[in-house]
């Protein structure tokens, strides 16, 4: 919102061409940007969303590979079973 | 970044120069400080603040220049508006309301272009304050480039980035408003 008043004093001063130039400086406008531009970013984990996406991916893995190694020991404990089994036989 | 380069560069030239290598936005801040800063200074009236507000306009300016489109509108409309909003932001961070002192000469102008009241009583360009200060801001914003920034039908169309005549119609149905509100007051 906007509030006008009416200035009946003397007129706003203008800043001088000298306050001016006391402002103006771009290697500090430069330099700023150069932090703004390379400012580090926020590593993945701390985002809430990425958080449990990567742990849902992390837990999946985990389950994949587990199902994997139950079949290799069950298929390794079938193969070993059989070999008993066909021994006796043989026996 | 050798100054002088700068110099004979056109306003569109330092554009695409600086959307390659920021060092040429030097060219525009160089040109354009002055320009931008008095804008500033005239809102906010103080010249530490409108020093800090104006580093910040032409931060973001120098971090959205890939984004700039050449328009055919002039370089300094998209300035205005980044300034413009600066202030804004100044003024709603500092949860302050915008005062803005207006020269009584001033007042009286618009008093004489509407037609209303008479310019010398002050009680009448007091009430005329109050009626520009219930005005949305964006209405607002116009009367007081026109007439308290002196800013010419030229560059409120680059402001806006809107034809002279839209300018001009923009104002005048604004100026209207304002003199049916006074009437609805008087």
């Amino acid at each position: 919102m906007r509030k006008y008043k009416v200035n009946r004093k003397e007129p706003v001063k203008m800043p001088s061409k000298e306050t001016i130039e006391k402002y103006k400086d771009f290697p500090r406008l430069r330099h700023e940007y150069d932090s703004y531009v390379k400012r580090p970013k926020k590593p993945l984990y701390k985002d809430k969303k990425m958080f449990w996406f990567i742990l849902l991916i992390l837990l999946l893995t985990y389950l994949i590979v587990q199902s994997v190694n139950d079949k290799k020991e069950e298929e390794e404990s079938n193969t070993k079973s059989g070999q008993t089994i066909d021994g006796d036989k043989s026996d | 970044m050798d100054i002088r380069k700068w110099k004979n560069m056109t306003d569109e030239q330092l554009i695409e120069a600086a959307k390659q290598n920021p060092d040429f936005f030097g060219g525009l801040y160089d040109r354009y400080f002055e320009q931008i800063y008095l804008f500033i200074f005239k809102r906010v009236q103080d010249e530490a603040v409108a020093g800090d507000v104006c580093q910040k306009a032409f931060m973001k300016a120098m971090a959205n220049i890939g984004k700039y489109e050449d328009r055919g509108r002039p370089f300094t409309a998209w300035l205005y508006r980044i300034a413009s909003n600066e202030c804004n932001l100044y003024f709603r961070s500092k949860k302050k309301m915008m005062t803005v002192e207006i020269e009584d000469k001033h007042v009286k102008t618009v008093m004489l272009e509407i037609k209303i009241g008479d310019e010398n009583d002050q009680s009448d360009q007091d009430k005329l304050m109050k009626v520009l200060s219930n005005l949305q801001p964006e209405y607002a914003e116009i009367v007081e480039l026109r007439f308290f920034m002196q800013y010419s039908f030229k560059e409120i169309a680059e402001f806006y980035e809107i034809s002279e005549a839209s300018a001009k119609m923009r104002l005048y149905r604004i100026l209207d408003r304002v003199k049916k509100t006074w009437e609805a007051n008087s």
